[in-house]
């Protein structure tokens, strides 16, 4: 039997899994083109949010277009591809924008964060440390850090052209002033390459420091608001503080219930209506990669007790 | 003798056709404070905006002392420095606080914003700060954390004076400070902002139609009439030997108490 | 010392018209040719009838009212500048250091105690608080104005008080020159005296001062020299 080659292999993936009438992921040529000049000028510049012309997608806006248009505009069909939702691959979302790329580009999909070698994700950072092979692209709803307290886009550009950036820091004021400490605990600004300050889209603040000098490509799309930036491999991103209050990251008392780590981002579940809850890896495939290590949690939620009030 | 601070020379603004001001020529000086004086559609306010940098001039030039590089024109600085001049070493105080302040941040963070848009990083000295300014212009410590939606009109201005002073600018732009405001609340104002421009040594330039304002505040005046300066001096000059026939009509036009 | 001889004040053919626009252009001459000097440790006098322009006089040289012609010479940190040709920024660095003025009014500026406003002149000129009060408190002893009124704002004082608040405001500073408006107008007799006394004691500490005094024991007092300015009037 004649060995089928790569390229047979490839086009026959491609007329079986894609669907028929429909270009390669959805987006026509030029389109991805002009994305991808977008995203080249994202990644020359930092941080710097580069306008372009977002298209209608067939979901919503809100529901993670710019993602999708920045994955369509970069994936191949040797790519790998995982979609995360607040960090679980099976949550409707994940699944939906999965089964999209699936059917459109007839790419091969993953749970495994380090066997992807695209990840769309929609407000988490995998725990797994990501390689200088990998791309992760975020969702961003909001991209302009400034719109808290300028409502002008003419004005929020010439801050950011300027680096007029002390407002920032009236944000964090405002919270230490109000409630003590910096209360801010997701979606919170960074100061990219020593430039521009930019929204890291809503992630916790628990994964900022993932950011900072990250081997893998970070790309970020903002569908309705028609902008895309990006953070080359190996690059400075800074949280802001104050000297006197500086950055810091969420802690928990409680380790995952499921896998008992220590060291990633915790879920809060209730598991009755008497108030029992418990604490699990919000990043469902380093869970299940730990529990199929043999690691172990302390399992089910215990029962509520009154002095669990005090 | 000082360098002079700010220089206005044949000033001119046109708004299509229509008339803003004339061949507006003056000095300012350190610690000197000037007072604009004309009635409604005199052209003072297209002067103030020429002079503060917030309305480029259709001719003449704008000079001001700067700390690094002398006497420069301000529009011919390239836009982040002038931006930078007016955050740091002038202060504007505008008719309406709204224009001049952030109503949804708290009254600390609008006094402190100025220091940490030019670096400061410390919270804790960001504060003192804040509380020295807001004691500085009698606004109550118990306010520091509330937010300038819930101050009355004479408190929105005292917040907007400190937060222009905090970065100790040589020279302050006013616009009717105290219209609008009650007369105690008026009068409360101008002692403070006489007493703050001379234990400070600011130079202020005061744009008002009140005469009585610019008696107690200024020691020179300009006096416009439909875009022109028709007479300037010494305050108690103008106003007890005015020489032209308008600054006459004026002057014996303000209605005794 | 050098400076009992020296001239610090020089004023020649002064003129000044008042001209009322709004009333059909109507001109009201005052003066013409006035000339005079005076020098360090003098006191003149000027002298004639009311409504003759003493206190006008007074006023111009000033630079409160300005002149139609003619130069006034203030020797200002040992230089020569003409008050009447100067530029506002050299006339109130003058006014600041050099010519102090006690009008015959005080313009009472409201809710300003009387210890602040006595004190401001040594302020502005930079001298610590603590110092400043306490020349403030000796001068208002010294006028005879009662330590329960310090804290008041004049504007509720008798004539006579607000004109002693006016002189201790003038006088706390060591003006080269000072030119005195009526100042014991509304006072009694010790406080006139008293008056005197601060009156003397600054010319004997070199300053040159011009001044109208209506009384005639004020004049004889204080006065080394006189001038009148109704005579020049008539000679005009």
């Amino acid at each position: 039997m004649t060995a089928i080659s790569g390229e047979q292999k490839k086009s026959s993936r491609l007329k079986e899994k894609t669907l028929d009438g429909y270009n390669f992921a959805y987006l026509d040529d030029q389109t991805k083109r002009m994305i991808r000049r977008a995203t080249l000028k994202a990644v020359a510049i930092p941080g710097y949010q580069v306008p372009f012309g977002s298209r209608e997608m067939p979901l919503p806006f809100g529901w993670g277009t710019g993602g999708i248009q920045v994955t369509a505009s970069i994936i191949g069909i040797d790519d790998t591809l995982k979609v995360i939702d607040q960090g679980a691959d099976d949550t409707t979302n994940a699944v939906n924008i999965r089964r999209f790329f699936a059917k459109t580009a007839g790419v091969e999909t993953t749970e495994n964060t380090s066997d992807a070698s695209i990840i769309q994700t929609r407000h988490r950072i995998p725990e797994a440390k990501l390689k200088s092979d990998q791309i992760i692209v975020y969702q961003v709803p909001i991209p302009e850090p400034l719109r808290w307290i300028e409502p002008r886009e003419e004005e929020t550009r010439k801050m950011h052209a300027l680096t007029e950036y002390g407002v920032m820091h009236v944000g964090l004021y405002e919270n230490i002033a109000h409630f003590g400490k910096v209360t801010t605990s997701y979606n919170y600004p960074v100061q990219v390459n020593d430039h521009y300050v930019m929204s890291p889209s809503p992630i916790p603040k628990f994964d900022n420091p993932k950011m900072d000098e990250m081997p893998a490509l970070q790309l970020f799309g903002a569908g309705r608001e028609k902008r895309i930036y990006a953070v080359p491999p190996y690059t400075k991103v800074k949280s802001l503080d104050f000297e006197d209050h500086p950055f810091e990251i969420e802690s928990w008392s409680e380790c995952c219930a499921l896998c008992g780590s220590s060291s990633s981002f915790l879920d809060e579940v209730i598991t009755d209506d008497k108030g029992s809850r418990m604490f699990v890896c919000s990043d469902s495939n380093f869970c299940a990669n730990r529990r199929a290590k043999g690691h172990k949690g302390p399992g089910l939620p215990r029962k509520f007790e009154i002095k669990d009030i005090e | 003798m000082t360098n002079v601070l700010l220089s206005a020379k044949n000033l001119s603004h046109h708004y299509a056709s229509q008339v803003g001001c004339i061949d507006i020529n003056f000095d300012i000086y350190p610690g000197e404070v000037l007072g604009v004086v004309g009635e409604s559609g005199s052209g003072k306010t297209t002067l103030l905006k020429n002079i503060s940098g917030l309305l480029q001039p259709s001719s003449g030039s704008v000079k001001f002392d700067t700390r690094l590089d002398g006497l420069k024109d301000i529009y011919l600085l390239s836009e982040p420095e002038r931006r930078l001049l007016m955050r740091t070493d002038w202060g504007i105080v505008f008719q309406n606080a709204r224009d001049g302040l952030r109503m949804n941040v708290s009254a600390g963070a609008n006094v402190g914003e100025r220091l940490m848009a030019i670096g400061a990083r410390n919270y804790g000295d960001i504060r003192n700060e804040a509380t020295d300014w807001l004691q500085n212009v009698e606004i109550g410590l118990e306010r520091i954390d509330h937010y300038p939606e819930t101050f009355s009109g004479g408190m929105l201005q005292r917040l907007q004076i400190a937060r222009n002073l905090v970065t100790k600018p040589r020279l302050v732009f006013m616009d009717e400070p105290t219209s609008g405001l009650d007369v105690s609340v008026q009068a409360r104002l101008l002692d403070l902002i006489r007493g703050l421009v001379s234990q400070l040594g600011i130079a202020c330039i005061i744009v008002s139609h009140d005469l009585g304002v610019m008696r107690l505040l200024s020691n020179r005046l300009i006096v416009m009439h439909q875009g022109r300066v028709v007479e300037q001096g010494l305050t108690d000059q103008v106003l007890d030997d005015p020489q032209h026939p308008y600054t006459q009509l004026l002057v014996s036009s303000i209605l005794p108490v | 010392m050098e400076k009992i001889k020296d001239d610090m004040l020089r004023i020649s053919n002064l003129a000044k018209t008042f001209l009322l626009h709004n009333q059909g252009a109507k001109k009201l001459p005052v003066f013409q040719n006035i000339s005079f000097q005076v020098k360090a440790g003098e006191c003149l006098v000027l002298t004639g009838a009311s409504g003759t322009g003493k206190s006008t006089l007074l006023r111009a040289i000033y630079a409160n009212y300005l002149v139609q012609s003619g130069k006034i010479n203030i020797r200002h940190e040992n230089k020569w500048v003409d008050l009447a040709s100067a530029s506002p920024h050299e006339v109130l660095d003058i006014r600041k250091k050099t010519l102090g003025y006690v009008s015959q009014f005080l313009r009472v500026i409201p809710r300003i105690s009387t210890i602040d406003l006595v004190c401001e002149p040594l302020i502005v000129q930079g001298k610590l608080i603590k110092q400043a009060k306490a020349q403030a408190k000796k001068l208002l002893n010294k006028l005879s104005i009662p330590e329960s009124l310090w804290d008041l704002p004049p504007a509720t004082f008798s004539g006579g008080e607000q004109q002693r608040v006016n002189i201790a405001r003038t006088l706390i500073q060591d003006y080269p020159i000072l030119l005195l408006d009526e100042p014991t107008a509304s006072l009694d007799e010790n406080n006139r005296d008293a008056v005197i006394e601060l009156i003397n004691e600054a010319r004997n500490q070199g300053t040159a001062i011009v001044g109208i005094f209506h009384d005639k024991y004020v004049r004889e007092s204080v006065g080394t020299k006189m001038f009148n300015v109704e005579l020049q009037k008539k000679a005009a």
